[in-house]
Formats: C-alpha cells, sequence, structure tokens
C-alpha cells in the first residue's frame, strides 16, 4: 500500500515533475512575465527577492531594491499605518492583506499602488512576506478627478444662496442642496426629504396652482412664480421661484429642477427705484408745468405793454386816450412786478432749502391768524371753532405755518355762502405717520369734478367779483408739500368744504 | 363799414379787453364788441339768445379765466349750439406756451386759431 501510494505518488509527479532548477526556473518565468511586481522580504520588511517588473514600475533594477527597507519606500502620510500592517502581518500566518498606499519610485515621484500581502513565512522554500503589487495609479487618478469634481459640485451646489429640489416625473425628490433643506421649512413649513412627493410638503389650497405649474413644465415650459413669506423674526421675504423640466436621454421629460432665491432685498431696491423715478418725473412736470405757467404770466402784462403802447398816439400827445394809456401802462408794469415778486415768493418756497423747523403749537398759531382775520369775521358775522387737543405740537415752520392757517381760514370766510353766516371748525388729530389739521366750513363749496384738477393750481381762479390771484392754494400747497406734507379736499357746492392738511410726524 | 357784424370777446383782464375794443374799433373790424369777463358770462349770455338766431360772427377766447375758463367755455358751448342758425369762428386769444393747450385746441372743432396776445391789427387782418 505504501509502496503503491508511493508509486502512484511518484507517477503523479512523473509527468510534470521538472527537476529543482527547471521549477525555479518556471516560477521565475511566469513571475517575470506579469505586469505586476512581486516582492518577497524578510521579518524585517528588508526585499529580499523583486521581480523584473519593477524597473519598468520604479525604475530600480531588481538588484536596486533587495537589500532595502521597503517601508522606507512608502509615502510618509502613508507609512506608519504600512509598517503597523505588515509587521501585524507577520503574526497572522497565511492572512492576505490588500492595502492601497503611495510608493517613491526611483525618480523620486510617488505612485499609487495596491498591495496584497501575503505571509508566508510558515510555507517552506518561501519563508517570506510576499507582495503583489499592482499599478493603480491611473485608476486612482480618474478616482481622484471624479471625486473632486463630486466635491466642487457639492461645494457649488451647497454654497448658494439660491436652494435647487430635483423632481422625478412622479414629483417625488431625488436631491436638493443645503440652501433649499434650510429654506424648506419656510416656504414648504416642513424640512425636505428625498422619496417623499413635493405636493406632500404643499400647502393644500396651493395644490391647484402647483399642479398647474408642473403641467406646464412636462409641456416644456420654463415656468416662474413668486411666494411670499414670513420667517421666524417676522420679517416678509419674497421668493421668486422656476421650475424647469429635465429632458433624459431621449429627449423625455422625467423630472423637474426647482430653484428658488430671496429677492426681497432686489424687490426692495426695485420698489424704491420706482418710486424715486415717479417722484423725479413727477417734479419734472411740475417744474415744466410752473415753467409754462409763469412764461404765461409773464408774457401776459408784457402784451399788455406792448399793446398799450402801440395804441399811444405820437402825433398828438394831448390826445385824451393816451392819459388813459399811461394809466393803463402803469397798472400792466405793476402787474409784471408783482408777478415776479410772486414767482420769487414760490421758488423760495418750492427750493425747500434753509426753512428754519422749530417746535410749533397749532393753538398758537392759531392766536396769531385769527387777530389778522377778526375784522374780516365779524364783517361777515362768522365764527371758528378749534380743538387741537388730540395733538397740538409739531415741528414746523412758523411762518409758513401761519401762512397755511391764514389762507386756509380766510378763504372759508371769503367764499362764505349769502344765505348762512360761516361756521368754521379747525381741529387737529393723529392718522397714522400724519399729523392732521382738517378746516371745515359751511361756506359756498365747489365743484370738485370740475376742478379738483385746477384747485391747488398757480394762477388758477374760480369765482368771479372776489379778489384773488390764483395764488393762494398753489402757496398753501407748495408750504405743505415742501416739508414732506399733502392736503385733501372735499366739498359739495351749496353745503362747504373740508380741507385736511397732512403733517408728516417726526421718526 | 365793418368787416363783421359783432365780436364777442370773453376775457377777464381788462387792460386786455381795452385793447382788443380799441384795436377792432380802429380796424374796423367789428361794428359791435361785447365783452365777458369769464367764460361763465359769456355762456350765460349767449344762451340769452333766442331760439334760431344768429350767434356773434367771431369769438375771441381767453384761456385761463375765472368760474369757467376757455376750456369749459367751449365744452358747454356744444351744448347749447343748435339754438343758433350758424355757428360763430371761435379763436383762443392766450399767452400760454404750454404745448398741451395747443394740442387741446385741436380737438374743438370750433376753434378756427389760435392767436398769442396781445391782440395786433396784422393778426385781424388775416381773418376775413
Amino acid at each position: 500500500m505504501v509502496k503503491a501510494s508511493a508509486d502512484s505518488l511518484a507517477s503523479d509527479k512523473i509527468p510534470s515533475k521538472p527537476s529543482i532548477a527547471g521549477k525555479e526556473d518556471l516560477f521565475k518565468l511566469l513571475v517575470n512575465s506579469s505586469p505586476n511586481v512581486f516582492l518577497l522580504t524578510d521579518e524585517a520588511l528588508v526585499c529580499t527577492y523583486s521581480s523584473t517588473a519593477i524597473k519598468e514600475f520604479f525604475g530600480y533594477t531588481p538588484e536596486e531594491i533587495v537589500g532595502m527597507q521597503v517601508v522606507e519606500l512608502v509615502h510618509p502620510q502613508d507609512r506608519d499605518r504600512i509598517r503597523d500592517l505588515l509587521l501585524g502581518s507577520i503574526n497572522e500566518p497565511n492572512k492576505r492583506f490588500v492595502f492601497e498606499c503611495r510608493v517613491r519610485n526611483k525618480q523620486g515621484n510617488y505612485v499609487w499602488i495596491e498591495n496584497s500581502v501575503s505571509n508566508l513565512f510558515s510555507s517552506t522554500g518561501v519563508n517570506a512576506i510576499v507582495m503583489n503589487i499592482r499599478n493603480i495609479q491611473s485608476k486612482k487618478c480618474a478616482d481622484e478627478a471624479l471625486m473632486q469634481a463630486e466635491q466642487r459640485l457639492s461645494l457649488l451646489l451647497n454654497n448658494t444662496a439660491e436652494s435647487f429640489i430635483l423632481l422625478n416625473s412622479r414629483l417625488r425628490i431625488i436631491t436638493y442642496n443645503k440652501a433649499a433643506q434650510e429654506q424648506s421649512p419656510f416656504f414648504y413649513g416642513q424640512p425636505l426629504q428625498s422619496g417623499i412627493s413635493v405636493l406632500d410638503l404643499i400647502n393644500k389650497e396651493d395644490i391647484p396652482d402647483y399642479l398647474n405649474v408642473f403641467e406646464q413644465v412636462f409641456k416644456g415650459h420654463e415656468v416662474e412664480r413668486e411666494s411670499k413669506f414670513i420667517d421666524l423674526k417676522e420679517n416678509a421675504h419674497i421668493y421668486s421661484h422656476t421650475f424647469r423640466p429635465i429632458l433624459n436621454k431621449e429627449d423625455d421629460i422625467d423630472g423637474v429642477f426647482i430653484t428658488s432665491k430671496d429677492i426681497t432685498e432686489k424687490t426692495r431696491v426695485k420698489s424704491e427705484q420706482k418710486a424715486l423715478t415717479d417722484e423725479l418725473v413727477k417734479n419734472n412736470q411740475d417744474l415744466q408745468q410752473f415753467s409754462f405757467i409763469t412764461s404765461h404770466n409773464l408774457r401776459a402784462p408784457v402784451a399788455n405793454l406792448l399793446s398799450l403802447l402801440s395804441l399811444y398816439n405820437k402825433e398828438n400827445p394831448l390826445d385824451e386816450f393816451n392819459q388813459l394809456l399811461i394809466e393803463k401802462s402803469e397798472q400792466a408794469a405793476q402787474q409784471l412786478n408783482q408777478t415776479l415778486t410772486d414767482l420769487l415768493n414760490i421758488l423760495v418756497i418750492k427750493s425747500a432749502t434753509n426753512i428754519q423747523l422749530e417746535q410749533v403749537s397749532f393753538s398758537d398759531v392759531f392766536a396769531i391768524v385769527k387777530k389778522n382775520i377778526d375784522s374780516l369775521l365779524e364783517q361777515q358775522k362768522g365764527v371758528i371753532y378749534t380743538d387741537f387737543s388730540i395733538i397740538d405740537q409739531i415741528q414746523y415752520n412758523r411762518i409758513h405755518l401761519e401762512s397755511i392757517f391764514l389762507n386756509m381760514i380766510s378763504n372759508a370766510i371769503r367764499y362764505s355762502s349769502p344765505d348762512r353766516n360761516p361756521v368754521i371748525k379747525v381741529c387737529s388729530y393723529i392718522k397714522g405717520q400724519w399729523a392732521v389739521v382738517e378746516f371745515v366750513d359751511n361756506g359756498l363749496g365747489m365743484d370738485l369734478d370740475r376742478y379738483r384738477d385746477r384747485l391747488f393750481g398757480l394762477y388758477q381762479r374760480f369765482h368771479g367779483n372776489i379778489e384773488g390771484k390764483g395764488l393762494g392754494l398753489y402757496m398753501t400747497r407748495s408750504q405743505i408739500t415742501a416739508m414732506g406734507g399733502k392736503i385733501e379736499v372735499e366739498s359739495e357746492p351749496g353745503v362747504g368744504t373740508r380741507f385736511q392738511v397732512f403733517f408728516k410726524l417726526q421718526e | 363799414m365793418a368787416k363783421f357784424t359783432d365780436v364777442l370777446l370773453v376775457e377777464d383782464d381788462p387792460i386786455t379787453v381795452m385793447v382788443c375794443d380799441r384795436v377792432i374799433q380802429m380796424t374796423a373790424f367789428a361794428g359791435k364788441v361785447k365783452s365777458c369777463e369769464n367764460g361763465k358770462i359769456g355762456i350765460d349770455y349767449l344762451s340769452a339768445f333766442e331760439e334760431g338766431s344768429r350767434p356773434p360772427d367771431i369769438i375771441f377766447l381767453d384761456i385761463n379765466m375765472p368760474v369757467m375758463n376757455g376750456w369749459d367755455f367751449l365744452e358747454e358751448f356744444e351744448k347749447i349750439r343748435s339754438r343758433f342758425i350758424s355757428l360763430p369762428r371761435i379763436y383762443l386769444l392766450s399767452s400760454t406756451v404750454d404745448p398741451e393747450d395747443y394740442k387741446k385746441a385741436k380737438k374743438f372743432s370750433l376753434v378756427e386759431d389760435f392767436i398769442s396776445k396781445p391782440l395786433s391789427k396784422e393778426a385781424l387782418q388775416g381773418i376775413n
């Protein structure tokens, strides 16, 4: 049996059994034909053998490598880890370790390798640590590039104030960026989560609108929407959302890309700019109107002077009519002078510079104005009731305020009804950011449908037989608007008029 | 022999009225000049004409007047024009420089032309 088995063993080995020397040559041939490098080291990790592929790999010849401490070639950052691993392998015979690390080649550059290490100290004839080293530099570079690209992309996506949400064709959330995650509780009321339907996040009452949006998107349209919400600090935000279809390789729409951004500031700046532009346009129109009206009112007396002089009888200076022409010329010259004075006064008010502000009391101002109009009031048998109990003091220019009160009250008396004695009520109150002074009379009243546009116009007059240059209400309004205020009027012919003067309260 | 029978002058400035009156007389432009000091008085005057009567041949109309201005007058006149067997020729007489006024004047078919103040002999010669 023993013989037989020995024979059979022997006969088994015979056809393939090379001589010891031949066997070693065969292994060398196999090892050296591999693109991988095979290294053997002793327990101190000193190289005892290297396959020839090492030359191509690291620039070293096998002779140069043998005798080297292999760990010395490992990148300093990887070295300790690799040394521990290799030394650890010494205690674990027959176990295979695979690791990746950077190794210095002969030129001094580091290349990435994958190393399979086996402890074959127990294997007779080997008695070494066997390393099978594969060059993974290009794979590693590609991996690195991909990772870097991904990192950069996520860096981009997560460091923008704009929020991104990606939905699949069933409107389920695939992914989203950091901004979307942060903003979501505000406009959806809850945090985002991959896999859930975006419709579950939207307020029930808004769903029909959003379904309409998605319908448009799946038809291939890009849709924009704005939404408002209040944040935790009670600040109102305006968001602009864009919904874009996502096409797959077959050009079918298989998802939705939602981008949202906070346009609160942009909207605020835009509306401020618009308000400013509107104000400028209005001021410009006012100025143009002012120049037309002043030209008209300067031209009128000049035209009169010219025509009066053209009628002057030079051949006979004693002509009776000449005397009348001289008188009228004097009047026209005075009219011209008065117009210039009035315009100058208006310009001073309109320029609004150097207007002295002080604490002024309505009741004080009224008392001063009352003295000026007492005789007129007596003549008309009028009475004035006042009530400044709610607000009596504002920051204003005393002279302007007196002029406003004088104009309002004297108008109320002057345009009183012949059917009844004038009753004028003046009172003050607060309305939002305004201190309001109200002047109510029971006078003639006006047909505002006809006169509203012209009421505060320059050189606009509405009553015959009553003296007036058409300056009073224009001046009053200028004195009010120069300080940021406004004036409003209600009137009914035959019943009376109510003027409300709004003074901006100091913040 | 005057060029026209009668002229209505709707104008609030007394000096302008006097000058116009004088120029019209001197140039024998019209036999009779009636002046009204604003649009309302002008309309009241014309409203008193009997049905089927002849209106003034020419109306010189100022724009900026109290109570009822030139534009109001033109609107009001539309309401009473049917009482006249013929229509007056209306000339706006103004010192205005506002282009809006010129545009507005074109909307009224009754307005023949715009005359810049002062009313001159030359301007009257151009009206035939």
